[in-house]
C-alpha cells in the first residue's frame, strides 16, 4: 500500500510504502531472486539467463502506474495522492558474482544505452514528470539484494534535490548567462587538484563543495541536459569514465566500493530546461577503509554536511588509482 | 587501436503472470542469439524494437 502525503513543513512530498517491509532481505546466494531461474529451481524474478541486460517492474514498488486510492483522507493541511509512477529494476548482469565495476566496459556501454531507453520510454508517460535513475550499492547502503542491479523511479513530481538544483542554475543562468555547471567543470579543470580522471567527453571530480569524503561528480563537457542527448562517441566515453571510476573506487580501499550513484538530469515534465546540465553523482559512505560517514543529527536534522576530509586529498588518492581503460577489442586485436 | 562502437540494442518484452512487465535487452547480431521457449514468441532471429507479449509459465 503506497500514497504520497505532503509535508508542509517542507514543502515536500513523501511516500508511504507499507508493503515495503515484506521484501525480500538478503537472501542466501543460492536463493537470490534476481539470478536466473535454473532448470528445476525455484522461481526467480527472471525466468531466462539469455541477455545483456533486463529490466522488470519492482514487485515492491513505491509507485505504481495504477496506484490504488490513499488509505487517509487529504486535508487542506495534509494533501494526499495516489503513488502514481514506475519503480523499475535493472540487472546489469545474469551473473550473480559480478558488480558494474567488475564488468568490461562493452557491458557498461550497453547499460548506457538501456538507461537511454528507459529514459525516453518512462519519460513518454502523461503521469511521469522525473525519471530519476540510481543504483544502490553495498550493505553498508542498506542494499537488501546483492545480485549486481540498479534501480529507476519514474516519479510524479519533480523531486526536491533536483528542483532546487534547478533553481540554483536558472538563478545563475539569469544572473551571469551562463551554465552553473559548465562554470564548474570550466574550475574544477582549471584548478585540477580535485580532478579524478578525464576524457575527451566527461571530467570526473571530487567538487569543491563535497559533502561525503569521496563523493564524486561526472560531468559531461557539452553542455547537454538529458542522457537521449549523448552521441555515439559520448556514450562509449561515459561508458569509459564510469569503468575508470569505479575500477579506481574498489582499488582504494581494495573492496568493493559501496556507493550511491544518481543520475541528474532534465525533468520529462514538457518545460524547457535549457539552463541545466546532465551529470552523474556517486555519494560513497566510506570515509576511511573501515569507517563510515553518518547522516546523523546536523546533516539530517538541519541538512547541514559536515565534511571530514578535504577534497583536494581525497581526489589525490582516488587519482593514484585511475588506470587506463581496456577495451575488449583491443585485447583481442593486440591493441592494434 | 580499434575503435569501439555502439551496438544494435535489441529488446524483449514479455508479462509475467502477476501481470509485471520484463524487457530482455541484448546487443549485436540478432541472429546470434538464440530463442527461448516462450510460448508466443516467434521464430528467430529476435525481434529488433518489438515487443513480443508473451506470457511466462512459472509455478509460484
Amino acid at each position: 500500500m503506497s500514497e504520497l502525503r505532503w509535508n508542509p513543513l517542507l514543502g515536500e512530498w513523501l511516500v508511504t510504502a507499507t508493503h515495503r517491509q515484506d521484501r525480500t532481505f538478503l537472501p542466501p546466494d543460492d536463493f537470490c531472486p534476481l539470478c536466473p531461474t535454473k532448470d528445476g529451481g525455484f522461481p526467480t524474478e527472471v525466468p531466462e539467463s539469455d541477455y545483456d541486460i533486463a529490466v522488470f517492474e519492482n514487485r515492491f514498488p513505491s509507485l505504481k502506474s495504477n496506484p490504488e486510492a490513499p488509505m487517509v483522507s487529504a486535508s487542506e493541511l495534509y494533501p494526499v495522492r495516489p503513488a502514481q509512477g514506475v519503480c523499475e529494476v535493472i540487472l546489469y548482469s545474469p551473473n550473480h558474482n559480478s558488480s558494474l565495476a567488475q564488468e568490461p566496459v562493452e557491458q557498461i556501454l550497453k547499460l548506457v544505452q538501456v538507461w537511454t531507453d528507459r529514459f525516453r520510454e518512462l519519460g513518454a508517460l502523461p503521469f511521469v514528470k522525473y525519471v530519476f535513475i540510481f543504483e544502490n550499492k553495498g550493505e553498508a547502503i542498506g542494499v537488501t539484494l546483492h545480485h549486481p542491479h540498479g534501480q529507476i523511479y519514474a516519479y510524479p513530481f519533480i523531486p526536491p534535490r533536483i528542483a532546487r538544483e534547478l533553481e540554483q542554475s536558472a538563478s545563475h543562468q539569469k544572473t551571469t548567462g551562463r551554465c552553473l555547471v559548465c562554470d564548474v567543470v570550466a574550475a574544477e579543470v582549471s584548478d585540477a587538484r580535485r580532478t579524478v580522471a578525464e576524457n575527451d567527453s566527461f571530467v570526473a571530480v571530487i567538487p569543491f563543495f563535497a559533502r561525503w569524503p569521496y563523493e564524486t561528480h561526472i560531468y559531461a563537457r557539452r553542455h547537454l541536459q538529458a542522457i537521449d542527448e549523448l552521441t555515439a562517441a559520448e556514450q562509449i566515453q561515459l561508458a569509459a569514465m564510469l569503468k575508470t571510476l569505479l575500477v579506481a573506487f574498489d582499488k582504494l580501499f581494495n573492496t568493493s566500493f559501496p556507493y550511491m550513484m544518481v543520475i541528474h538530469q532534465r525533468p520529462v515534465d514538457g518545460e524547457r530546461y535549457d539552463y541545466y546540465h546532465f551529470h552523474i553523482e556517486f555519494y560513497p559512505p566510506l570515509r576511511t577503509a573501515n569507517k563510515l560517514k553518518y547522516l546523523a543529527g546536523s546533516e539530517t536534522g538541519a541538512g547541514m554536511f559536515i565534511n571530514d576530509s578535504l577534497p583536494e586529498i581525497k581526489a589525490a588518492e582516488l587519482r593514484a588509482h585511475v588506470e587506463p581503460v581496456v577495451w575488449r577489442a583491443e585485447t583481442a586485436s593486440g591493441n592494434d | 587501436m580499434t575503435k569501439p562502437e555502439v551496438s544494435d540494442m535489441h529488446r524483449r518484452r514479455i508479462l509475467l503472470r502477476d501481470g509485471r512487465y520484463l524487457i530482455f535487452y541484448t546487443f549485436g547480431d540478432v541472429n546470434k542469439s538464440p530463442l527461448t521457449d516462450n510460448e508466443n514468441a516467434s521464430a528467430s532471429p529476435r525481434q529488433t524494437e518489438k515487443v513480443v507479449e508473451a506470457t511466462v509459465r512459472r509455478e509460484d
